[in-house]
């Protein structure tokens, strides 16, 4: 940026405390205490109540536990989903400026409060996994760990994914019409590892009974696990919108009109568009 | 109203919480995952018996024996994989007790181990207790291609405190180290030296703006991007952690010189020399009456010995029945096996030497629905295990039997 | 208004989106290259026992080049940024320490000294120097690819060679590390489920570290173009899918 002009720009700039951290601060402060709260019920209880399925102590210490998260998560997404849906901007095509860059920074946060859900289910609990198979012998598909890993961290992070999808197809222009490859496969790819657990379960039931982590059973996971690599492609798309709308907010740039990235929304994630934005 | 609604499942919530953090730990025996195993797999693999635990109490840092003997069945099911390659396993969760010694047939077991079909083998294993806790402690053997097939266990309480444990061991250059956290430091000192060149670098980089270098890249202008300086910084970089490593290894060849690899092989160890057997059975037939929960089979069985003989215990899957009938054969609440209940034996008098007579044996218990042992829902309905004949001085005859298919009895007519 | 200030404006929530858009890849990074690695190269990682002269130093690299290749194929064609292959790898050890030291440790009670996990960092700074130098990625490949293959062993075996010195333990020749796995007991990993080295030719000059690193370095060279390939045109795709309404409209006309 060679600029040296000193006008103020026409354009309606959000005021900065739009741009604050405080929501995913929040969601994930909050994910984060009860991801410690998991842990130490799993401390207490995992090896002094789970080990046997058929006891009444684990009929109530983990089976309730997976009946009541499975209640919890259906409702949580059905009202998440739901409510992004209903609430919908239904006039996306007279969108402002400011209002957009404003949503996009909400769609940052929503994205990043999926990735630490992600991190939690796919790298924390799914390792912890390894920690209880390879301590304990394998009794029933709905062992303490699975309890906590696949019926809950799973869930938890495919509410946020796909919420977060959701969010982006009601509120923003550019994903409002068409479906982005990398963002569907950054959501749809890990949301997978949860069906697969069919495979992996169907697997330890019919044939293999030995817990080598690297067995070719486990591999289903590890193909879904690699969609996370789509969210390169996804910010992709985002920045050059985002650095678009910086550009226009705050130096009076011309910008696509929200009607034109509606329409051709490939045209929106050309990167060109933000070379001229502040280094 | 909702609010008054949220208040009492909140409450419920808070008390349903406290009820199971007061519960606290009991003392009833769990099963560690084998019931998830099919019956016909634990009834016909492997037998344990005699299994003793040296005790139900320890203080950290006290041991712990575990005796006994098992069969690997001459009935083992083809449907399930017979490599021999063993490792006489130790249950436990997580490292709460160190395993010093695991010896088969009085040789120590430092690898896995080649063991044959039908051999019987005697054990013993020395654990010493590390944490305090209440913790489940079990024999069991894990078998290549078969898996884990699991024997007795019990719980155990630890007192004490892990703090100040040592786990001495004296290496072959004779120096003596602490297992415990041996190399510890080390190990910590070189992934935090290198996880530090890595935060450096990603450090130099991401200080910089991050998105908008897209926008100068898709114009052409990536060249602005990297300056000299970023090259001679990278080009120290790279030299700086290649020659670190290098270095680290030379100091690495200088302070153990003398290593070796990880070692892997299979020890064959030979089965017990067969017992004289002073008697033949053979099972006939098998039904188990599903309402009374109730095993019955007919054996024939020959006594080929001078003395006569009775049928003292039938014990498979880790749970024992017993002839009470017979004078001080009855349950011992030490035993840390699963007690079926009495076995009823028609006729009950001996076998004469000689003598050829057909017994049945009734076997009426709940822990055929309780061990899941259950042999009427499953695709391989048949039942195995150990008969335990003794003559009036005492001695055993021990034989596996069955491999019978088992003719469930409903009771009920089926409209 | 000043234009100073808008300026500072603008570069503020520029700033804050670059930082958004790092956390959440670092954190996605972690979650799939983790779970990637676990399960295609994790025993080795999680104990002692497994890290052997053999199987681990190829599976480990030749596993791991994967994440970073397709990373760096967008942080250096799109953003010239030579980072790609040292974020993965620091996302990783970070999800491994994580889980060693939290559960593995501190739940379970094995000893670090047990459950440590492997490091990347030096070959990941060294493939990412490559890639800036040369600015090629098919050099990167075959230059990168050999470092990467060849630096892994080196750069772990400062960490493990204390637990390969010999110990006679009840009358038996074992390492350390053998000791460790006998001892601290791993009720379902019984010892015949390691794989690890069990005999070798003498051909490569009596070396096993040299020849499984030689292979080590070719597989990893194998693998970082179809990684690369896939992160380029796949992952760091920008595709969207035709509208709903012009899809709709096809599918009328047809």
């Amino acid at each position: 940026m060679a600029q040296t002009q000193t006008t103020a720009t026409a354009v309606a700039r959000p005021p900065l405390t739009a741009f604050s951290w405080k929501s995913a601060g929040i969601a994930i402060g909050a994910l984060i205490v009860f991801d410690v709260l998991i842990n130490v019920y799993e401390r207490l209880y995992a090896f002094s109540k789970g080990l046997d399925y058929t006891s009444a102590d684990y009929e109530s210490y983990w089976m309730g536990m997976l009946f009541a998260e499975l209640v919890l998560e259906a409702v949580t997404a059905g009202a998440l989903w739901g409510w992004l849906w209903m609430t919908r901007d239904r006039a996306l095509d007279r969108l402002s400026p400011a209002e957009e860059l404003k949503r996009y920074w909400a769609l940052g946060l929503f994205v990043l409060t999926y990735t630490y859900a992600a991190y939690a289910g796919a790298s924390y609990f799914t390792e912890q996994d390894g920690t209880w198979h390879q301590t304990v012998i394998r009794d029933t598909d709905f062992t303490p760990s699975h309890v906590i890993e696949f019926y809950q961290s799973y869930p938890i992070y495919i509410i946020f994914g796909v919420g977060s999808l959701v969010y982006a197809m009601t509120r923003l222009p550019q994903f409002a019409k068409a479906f982005s490859l990398p963002y569907v496969v950054l959501v749809g790819s890990p949301a997978m590892i949860f069906p697969n657990v069919g495979l992996n379960e169907f697997g330890h039931t019919r044939w293999f009974m030995e817990e080598l982590f690297v067995a070719p059973l486990h591999w289903g996971f590890v193909t879904f696990g690699w969609g996370a690599l789509a969210i390169l492609g996804t910010w992709l798309q985002i920045c050059p919108r985002v650095l678009a709308l910086v550009n226009h907010v705050y130096y009076g740039k011309p910008i696509q009109s929200p009607a034109e990235v509606m329409k051709d929304p490939q045209s929106s994630v050309n990167p060109a568009a933000c070379a001229a934005c502040a280094m | 109203m909702r609010k008054r609604v949220m208040r009492m499942m909140g409450r419920a919530g808070a008390l349903a919480l406290l009820g199971m953090i007061l519960a606290g730990p009991t003392n009833r025996l769990w099963a560690l995952g084998e019931k998830s195993q099919e019956g016909f797999l634990r009834m016909r693999t492997v037998i344990f018996y005699d299994t003793q635990f040296s005790g139900r109490k320890f203080k950290v840092g006290d041991d712990m024996t575990v005796t006994g003997k098992f069969q690997l069945l001459p009935i083992w099911p083809k449907e399930i994989a017979f490599s021999g390659i063993s490792w006489l396993n130790f249950f436990v969760p997580g490292p709460q007790f160190l395993r010093e010694g695991t010896w088969i047939n009085n040789r120590f077991m430092s690898c896995s181990e080649l063991l044959e079909l039908g051999g019987t083998y005697e054990y013993k294993t020395i654990a010493k207790a590390r944490y305090p806790g209440h913790w489940p402690v079990g024999i069991m053997l894990s078998m290549k291609d078969a898996g884990p097939l699991i024997g007795p266990s019990i719980y155990v309480d630890v007192e004490g405190s892990h703090e100040g444990f040592t786990n001495p061991i004296k290496t072959l250059l004779g120096n003596t180290i602490n297992l415990e956290d041996y190399g510890q430091s080390r190990m910590l000192i070189w992934t935090l030296v290198t996880t530090l060149i890595g935060v450096a670098w990603l450090g130099f980089w991401l200080g910089r703006p991050f998105t908008s270098r897209l926008g100068v890249v898709a114009a052409g202008r990536a060249k602005e991007l990297i300056s000299g300086a970023d090259k001679t910084v990278a080009v120290i970089f790279a030299l700086g952690t290649i020659g670190l490593v290098a270095v680290a290894n030379v100091m690495t060849a200088s302070q153990f010189p003398h290593t070796i690899p990880i070692q892997e092989t299979i020890i064959r160890n030979e089965p017990l020399p067969p017992e004289p057997s002073r008697v033949e059975a053979k099972v006939l037939d098998a039904t188990y009456d599903v309402p009374s929960r109730t095993l019955a089979f007919r054996v024939e069985v020959h006594n080929t010995g001078d003395r006569p003989l009775v049928l003292k215990e039938f014990t498979t899957a880790n749970v024992r029945f017993l002839n009470e009938q017979i004078p001080g054969n009855t349950w011992n609440p030490d035993f840390p096996e699963v007690y079926g209940g009495a076995m009823k034996i028609t006729p009950s008098e001996p076998v004469a030497p000689g003598e050829t007579k057909v017994l049945e044996v009734v076997l009426a218990s709940a822990e055929w629905e309780n061990q899941r042992l259950t042999m009427y829902h499953e695709t391989t309905n048949r039942f195995g295990g150990l008969l335990f004949f003794s003559d009036p001085t005492g001695a055993r005859s021990i034989i596996a039997v069955a491999d019978q298919l088992v003719i469930p009895r409903f009771g009920v007519t089926q409209m | 208004m000043q234009y100073s200030q808008v300026d500072a404006e603008a570069k503020a929530v520029a700033r804050k989106f670059d930082l958004v858009v790092i956390m959440s890849t670092f954190l996605a990074l972690i979650a799939g290259f983790h779970v990637h690695q676990m399960l295609v190269a994790g025993d080795w990682s999680f104990w002692v026992d497994w890290k052997d002269r053999n199987w681990w130093p190829i599976v480990a690299p030749i596993m791991e080049i994967t994440f970073p290749a397709a990373v760096q194929a967008v942080l250096w064609t799109r953003f010239r940024m030579p980072i790609g292959a040292t974020f993965c790898c620091l996302g990783l050890l970070f999800g491994e320490w994580m889980n060693r030291y939290i559960n593995f440790n501190g739940w379970t009670h094995y000893p670090l000294n047990f459950v440590f996990p492997e490091t990347f960092i030096p070959a990941a700074v060294v493939l990412d120097i490559v890639l800036m130098l040369t600015g090629n990625w098919i050099v990167t490949a075959l230059v990168g690819g050999e470092l990467w293959g060849w630096l892994f062993y080196p750069t772990n075996w400062v960490m493990i060679a204390p637990y390969h010195l010999p110990v006679e333990y009840q009358g038996s020749l074992m390492s350390v590390a053998d000791v460790i796995n006998y001892m601290y007991v791993r009720t379902s990993t019984p010892e015949y489920l390691r794989i690890v080295e069990t005999g070798t030719m003498r051909s490569f000059a009596g070396g096993v570290t040299g020849v499984a690193a030689f292979f080590s370095a070719f597989v990893s060279v194998c693998m970082y173009v179809p990684w690369w390939l896939m992160g380029a045109h796949f992952f760091g795709s920008t595709k969207f899918f035709k509208t709903y309404e012009s899809a709709s409209t096809e599918v009328k006309h047809a």
